[in-house]
């Protein structure tokens, strides 16, 4: 499954990893992982993460929404240079820790 | 998986909802007929009879079976013939044919599937296994019948969908362009990747002669993304006609974007406006990448807009950033904006253009009246036959003074007889509590081009005092360090603590003096501001540099030194005088 989710041994913790393409395609996947667990700051890893488009970025601004808004904790791990630009042309950097 | 109730015996299912089915046995032995019309009586069929080939053809016409049970060897047309007709009168419909032959060989046998039959069973049969048959074709037949109606749905829902998709497109496409893209200075490329574009590009002209361009890019494609595109058109176009500035505009867009979209879509928008009479293009970009600001002197690019906002409606009014960037524009300069599907173009060995190829096309490039066809062939060549996968927007905006500026009508709006420059003095003391509940900002702007009819110069004058305005109100009363804005945490903290800050501001207040004096041609206006603040050493501190700033703050200052004749501060640092000249 392009959509992995694994606990930290910290427990509050969840991290999400994305494999390949991070398009609408995986908007069930990815909603499911972050609303099955609750956590108290999420990480999502990007290493396997090929692209994404706006409707992933759409996407990341539900998940935000739904772990508390302005007080989520969501960082954003092993971006790739074309993923960082992506996120940086949309100003994402401001909404998201982007490690 | 699809489930079927089978309680064992050797009864067919019958649904007593439907009628009762009908067979229809085609045999030349009436014995065999009467034989098989017993058992299936006794499973509720209704049954036909039909001596031969031809006549079970018509009976299958005029009575509509639901299944036949088909002989092989008849008089005046045998089964093969029969089932052959019947099957290709079938059209959409499923009425399976099983073959009841006495023949055993396997030729005769196969002929009768080739023949278009479902099954076939040798005499004597065994009415168990006829029954077993019976039972499996008639399931195989309710299946087909679901999914036939499930297609026929499905076919009709297309149907409407793209019927109702091609009259919103017609819509969408008045809208997007009834504006001032046919403008001779603005060259543009839209090229929608499915019915509808989920970009947009949009051009105004403004009273001041200038032009307003947008380009907006919803999140996702079809008919979603292209829905905030009639409401976000309307403002845009609105604002501009009545001279309100960038900043204004993509304010009143991104509360709009904000109310209207749901969580997870977005408009990535840059807003721009190309003004003669200050020789600037003033820009607001939010999700959009670089726009490219090309010298004509220097035959090469000059400066980039960054994207320095997050794009419209995904934050509210309160952390809404609407400051825009500045840039001193000279003849046949040009702007360049584009969405990303230009750069995102991939080739057959699905690379992707990228940004580089692009910037060589400038660099490259001797007459500057071609950049625009050689990007769009650039693109072409490099796309080849590769599907699109992006909607792809480029608009070219030249600096050209007799294009842009209606001179005369702008020598008429100067010397208005209705409106003569004179001299007057406004001034506004604002207390806490109203600086916590209310924007004075429209207000304020709303004044000044009355009195004077400076509405060709609203868009400079809102960047001046809203400028101003909110220097006094976040670092001079509210303490904010601009600083916190350079890490990227940073941004969304300083707009949490402004918000904080400003509910427990109890007392301070900001005082606005406004003084114009008339000069031969135009005025001349004082803008003061003073906070009740701490003030600070405004001999020490160094004025950043616009050009090289791409960070969140610092602009304020020097956009105020590109905008006005003067900037002085008194005090201890909590009183800024600008002068404006007209």
């Amino acid at each position: 499954m392009a959509v992995k989710t694994k606990s930290s041994e910290k427990g509050n913790e969840l991290v999400i990893s994305i494999d390949g393409r991070f398009d609408f395609g995986l908007q069930k996947d990815f909603r499911k992982s972050y609303e099955a667990t609750k956590a108290a700051a999420y990480v999502i890893d990007m290493r396997a993460t090929e692209y994404m488009d706006s409707s992933a970025l759409g996407m990341l601004l539900m998940m935000r929404e739904y772990t508390g808004g302005r007080k989520a904790q969501i960082t954003l791990k092993n971006c790739s240079k074309d993923i960082k630009t992506i996120l940086s042309v949309a100003n994402f950097q401001n909404l998201f820790k982007i490690a | 998986m699809l489930t079927y109730p089978c309680d064992g015996d050797d009864t067919v299912r019958q649904d007593h909802s439907k009628p009762v089915r009908k067979v229809l046995i085609a045999d030349d032995d009436i014995t065999n007929r009467l034989v098989l019309q017993g058992f299936l009586n006794k499973h509720g069929f209704t049954v036909l009879h039909a001596e031969n080939g031809s006549e079970a053809i018509e009976i299958f016409r005029s009575e509509q079976p639901d299944l036949v049970l088909m002989d092989v060897m008849m008089p005046v047309m045998d089964g093969y013939e029969a089932t052959l007709k019947i099957k290709a009168e079938c059209n959409d419909k499923f009425v399976p044919v099983i073959f009841l032959t006495a023949m055993t060989d396997e030729e005769a046998l196969a002929k009768c599937i080739e023949s278009g039959g479902d099954d076939f069973l040798t005499k004597p049969f065994n009415h168990v296994i006829l029954n077993a048959r019976i039972h499996a074709l008639v399931r195989i037949q309710e299946l087909y019948n679901t999914v036939h109606k499930q297609k026929n749905e499905i076919a009709l829902h297309q149907e409407r969908m793209e019927r109702e998709a091609k009259v919103a497109e017609t819509l969408f496409t008045n809208i997007l362009h009834s504006g001032s893209l046919q403008k001779p200075n603005i060259k543009y490329l839209l090229s929608p990747m499915s019915l509808f574009n989920g970009d947009m590009l949009i051009a105004a002209e403004c009273p001041s002669g200038g032009i307003n361009v947008m380009l907006g890019d919803f999140t996702g494609h079809g008919l979603a993304a292209a829905t905030g595109a009639l409401p976000a058109s309307t403002i845009f176009y609105e604002m501009s006609s009545k001279g309100y500035s960038v900043a204004e505009i993509v304010t009143e867009l991104n509360s709009k974007m904000n109310s209207i979209l749901p969580t997870g879509m977005f408009l990535a928008a840059c807003v721009m406006c190309m003004d003669p009479i200050s020789h600037t293009v003033s820009i607001w970009n939010g999700g959009i990448p670089d726009g490219i600001i090309y010298s004509k002197k220097d035959n090469n690019i000059k400066s980039f807009v960054k994207s320095s906002h997050l794009p419209l409606g995904i934050i509210g009014a309160t952390e809404f950033d609407n400051r825009i960037e500045v840039i001193d524009l000279n003849e046949d300069d040009r702007v360049y904006l584009y969405s990303d599907g230009v750069t995102e173009t991939t080739n057959p060995e699905n690379k992707m253009f990228g940004q580089e190829r692009l910037e060589t096309l400038f660099s490259k490039n001797i007459r500057a009246e071609n950049l625009f066809d050689e990007i769009n062939s650039a693109l072409n060549e490099f796309r080849k036959d590769s599907p699109q996968d992006d909607d792809v927007t480029l608009a070219e905006v030249v600096f050209n003074q007799a294009l842009l500026g209606n001179t005369e009508k702008l020598k008429q709006l100067k010397g208005s007889a209705l409106n003569p420059a004179s001299h007057w003095q406004l001034s506004l003391q604002l207390q806490a509590d109203v600086l916590k509940n209310s924007d004075p900002l429209p207000i304020i702007i709303q004044a000044i081009t009355e009195i004077q009819g400076l509405n060709n110069r609203r868009q400079q004058l809102y960047t001046i005092v809203a400028e101003l305005y909110s220097n006094a109100l976040e670092h001079g009363l509210l303490n904010l360090d601009s600083k916190l804005k350079t890490t990227p945490d940073g941004f969304a903290h300083y707009y949490q603590e402004r918000e904080k800050c400003l509910a427990e501001l109890n007392e301070g207040s900001i005082r606005i003096d406004l003084k114009h004096v008339p000069r031969d041609t135009g005025g001349r206006l004082a803008i003061r501001v003073e906070d009740s603040g701490l003030g600070f050493n405004y001999k020490t501190k160094q004025v950043p540099n616009l050009e090289n700033n791409s960070g969140n703050s610092g602009r304020g200052v020097p956009l105020l030194n590109n905008l006005c004749e003067s900037i002085t501060h008194f005090g201890k640092g909590n009183i800024v005088e600008v002068i404006y000249v007209w």
